[in-house]
């Protein structure tokens, strides 16, 4: 089955134009609505495309070995084979295809084909990755190895799709796309750690590429093809044989595959809305007696007597007028309380819709913080004081203050279009921006002992390059402040079409707000670079155009120069 | 409140959604937007509420020039869109606690209105239930409950009659716009049902293609026609003839 009747639509075109064509109006009109749609832009394909070329990149300069390369890109390979997986699931049983083709006389047969030919065509993207990157490193040895070369990227790309195909058919419970995103984040270490890894990789015979089967491929090209050792070049074999798994999964895919019926979620249901019922007053019985939850008979007991009097008992719940009360910040932890105290009841309200109504920032902050520091350690242990090991290790360090979020700044749909939830409600930009900034005060104050922390271990760490290390976690709460409001401006613009058709004139009202960010970020630098005498330039250039940039951004918005919708929904 | 409209524009690219539109509404009505698909309707609701930016002309509300950061104003006027914009995970009580916190609603007497509506839109059941389990027009109807606690002096609906509601929860929101309308609020919705729109609304606005086509009471149009019902079906089958 093919969704689309090229010739049907072709025609029809035809038809349709020559009837508008009849009308003026209606030609016109047509016209302007062809020039007004506009095309979105995808960030997904950019990377893909990347991806081949900064490992090319990367192994044409020499700054890291060939196995080295070879080795991030067989973790990529793997993390790619587990999304590919996640990705053919998706189609099979969640996509938009599927809820749109399920209304119409569609077979299960027909789906499963429709999918199993988008898995293959939107695979080929891996045959250009291993294509670019094998050809490359495989360039400087004649003719003969080029070919090889292109003849094992075909093979690793077939022995990919492989196992791909069989991880969605065998292991579908798995939790494959945290765990393609996590090989794929992975697949960085080998460049990013090359210092610490790559000893261990050039004086080993490879036998690590063979313990993942989309290393297999990756192994014969190290061994047969970079150090000539022909034998290594039978593991392509193996690496071939992997294809045969693609219609082996087919076949079990067109023995097991159903669609089944399309679930909705249904209209809460007499029952439904009694167990939730029951569930409340479990809960706010709770609050007063702990021991509550443990009393098996008293859930039953609520049931009865909730099923007897739901219109009086829920009338005699408006009354009391708890639902009117603000929630009480003051038994949330320490960054909840802090927070609150420097709020005035209007703007609690305004935070507590900002929030969602809930807050649990303190557990976040404690969870990321523990998370940061290990992660750390970790990081300067395998690494070493090196300056990129120390920034890669600060920046996990800055974990905690990402740690919590504002749901009123996520979009929902609306006519076609999205727009953020705070949009219906009157709520301003400088209002919202006042309590994010007071959020951040209340982080950054938080977050400025592990800082300190940092800053002292990695300044007496045995061979570190750095000195006074409390001077660098001051810098880093500076350059924190400073990206307060640049973030805001990037959380308000997410829910806006500001960056959809700019146009000359959008082009010429951000053109001071980007040369601003641009400023505050070349201060960042100079803030770090003593040596080129420019600190003095550096903080007044971290200090001031951030903000800049931000009231220049809150009088687009306030005077209402954007919508706040878009086209897409917000990435967050 | 009185609204302004003075050369209103606003355009999608080289599409015109609105086109100069100028308009004055006085208080205590009930307004049908009404026109063709892709007219102009949500265009002008959205403008109204600060969520789209107008490329030119204003918008006046009492005499007074509205931005979006004209908060003492947004506080005066509630907009319910076609699906209403709530957290999921929230109960209905809990919604309505929180946005009348918001718009810093009297807290006299609060209760007992709140428990009025949802008396009256069959909410009372649901009071508790997380709004994310609800069905489109259960969901519809908690907002309307919300919109009519905080009691704005504008009422703004973007097709309150396409919104699933059932027939009690539409009647309940037509006896509640005209309640409204006899408190000297204003109400304003967008619809494609002309025969309500005949009986319900005071006046009715017609834009067609983001130019204002028709602005007049319902009976003023009627007398025009002759006295005949179906006035608005006429007008709408005349400016169809009219663009071809």
């Amino acid at each position: 089955m093919t969704p689309r009747w090229k010739a049907l639509e072709a025609s029809l075109r035809r038809r349709v134009r020559a009837e508008l064509r009849a009308s003026r109006e209606l030609w016109r009109e047509y016209k302007r609505n062809r020039r007004s749609f506009s095309r979105q832009t995808r960030l997904e394909p950019f990377i893909r495309f990347l991806v081949p070329i900064a490992l090319a990149a990367i192994a044409l300069a020499g700054t890291s070995a060939p196995a080295l390369v070879l080795a991030a890109l067989t973790l990529y390979a793997t993390g790619s084979a587990f999304l590919r997986a996640a990705s053919l699931l998706q189609g099979l049983h969640g996509s938009t295809d599927l809820n749109v083709l399920a209304h119409y006389p569609c077979s299960d047969d027909d789906l499963l084909r429709l999918q199993w030919r988008r898995f293959h065509r939107s695979s080929l993207w891996l045959l250009y990755t291993f294509a670019v990157v094998y050809l490359v490193l495989g360039a400087g040895g004649g003719p003969a190895a080029l070919a090889l070369s292109a003849g094992l990227a075909l093979v690793h790309w077939l022995g990919t799709l492989g196992v791909s195909a069989a991880l969605a058919a065998w292991r579908p419970a798995w939790p494959l796309p945290f765990l393609g995103k996590a090989l794929c984040l992975l697949s960085a270490a080998p460049v990013v750690f090359g210092k610490a890894l790559g000893p261990l990789l050039e004086g080993s015979p490879g036998l690590g590429f063979l313990a993942l089967p989309t290393g297999w491929a990756s192994f014969a090209f190290r061994n047969g093809i970079v150090l000539g050792e022909p034998w290594a070049l039978a593991a392509a074999l193996p690496a071939a044989a992997l294809a045969a798994l693609v219609p082996l999964a087919g076949r079990r895919f067109l023995r097991t595959y159903s669609v089944g019926g399309l679930v909705y979620p249904a209209a809460p249901t007499a029952e439904l809305i009694l167990e939730q019922m029951v569930q409340n007053e479990m809960v706010r019985r709770s609050e007063y007696d702990p021991a509550v939850v443990e009393s098996p008979e008293l859930k039953p007991a609520l049931r009865e007597e909730l099923r007897r009097s739901i219109p009086e008992f829920m009338e005699g719940r408006v009354l009391e007028g708890g639902f009117l009360r603000a929630p009480d910040w003051t038994r949330g932890g320490p960054l909840e309380r802090a927070f609150a105290a420097l709020l005035s009841p209007r703007e609690r309200a305004a935070a507590d819709f900002l929030l969602g109504g809930g807050m649990s920032w303190t557990r976040s902050w404690i969870l990321s913080a523990v998370f940061a520091a290990l992660g750390s350690l970790g990081v300067l242990l395998l690494g070493g004081p090196v300056p990129w090991v120390v920034v890669s290790a600060g920046a996990l360090m800055a974990l905690p203050l990402l740690a919590g979020t504002w749901p009123a700044f996520h979009t929902v749909p609306t006519g076609g279009v999205f727009m953020p939830l705070h949009a219906l409600y009157p709520l301003g930009y400088w209002q919202m921006s006042s309590l994010k900034f007071r959020a951040a005060l209340v982080r950054g104050l938080a977050w400025a002992p592990l800082a300190f922390g940092f800053a002292v271990l990695i300044g007496a760490w045995p061979g570190t390059w750095i000195e006074g290390g409390p001077v660098l976690a001051l810098k880093a709460l500076a350059v924190y402040a400073a990206s307060v409001p640049v973030f805001a401006i990037f959380r308000f613009s997410e829910g806006t079409n500001d960056t959809e058709r700019p146009g000359c004139l959008g082009a010429f009202l951000f053109l001071p707000i980007i040369l601003t960010v641009l400023a505050a970020a070349a201060g960042a630098i100079l803030l770090f670079v003593p040596e080129l005498g420019f600190w003095k330039v550096g903080l007044p250039l971290l200090a001031l155009p951030p903000f800049l940039a931000w009231a220049l951004y809150g009088l687009l918005y306030t005077r209402c120069r954007v919508d706040l919708l878009r086209a897409t929904p917000s990435s967050t | 409140m009185r609204i302004g409209l003075e050369r209103l524009s606003k355009s999608y690219g080289r599409l015109k959604a609105l086109d100069e539109l100028t308009l004055d509404l006085e208080p205590g009505q009930v307004v049908a937007l009404l026109g063709a698909n892709g007219a102009g309707k949500t265009t002008l609701l959205r403008c109204l509420a600060g969520i789209a930016a107008p490329d030119g002309g204003m918008i006046l509300y009492d005499g007074q020039v509205f931005r979006r950061e004209r908060l003492d104003l947004r506080r005066r006027f509630g907009f319910l869109p076609d699906f209403p914009a709530v957290y999921p995970e929230m109960t209905v009580l809990r919604h309505l606690g929180m946005v009348l916190r918001l718009y810093g609603t009297e807290p006299a007497g609060i209760e007992e209105r709140v428990l009025r509506l949802l008396r009256d839109l069959d909410l009372l059941p649901l009071a508790e239930m997380p709004l994310g389990t609800l069905s489109r027009g259960q969901l519809y109807k908690a907002a309307l409950a919300t919109l009519a606690a905080v009691d704005p002096e504008l009422w703004l609906f973007d097709e309150p009659f396409a919104s699933g509601m059932d027939p009690n929860g539409i009647t309940v929101f037509k006896d509640l716009a005209r309640d409204a309308a006899s408190r000297g609020r204003t109400v304003v919705y967008s619809t494609q049902l002309l025969d309500i729109a005949e009986r319900l609304s005071d006046r009715v606005v017609i834009i067609d293609r983001g130019r204002l086509a028709a602005f007049d009471s319902v009976d003023a149009l009627r007398a025009k026609a002759g006295g005949k019902d179906g006035v608005l079906e006429a007008l709408f089958r005349r400016l169809r003839e009219e663009n071809r």
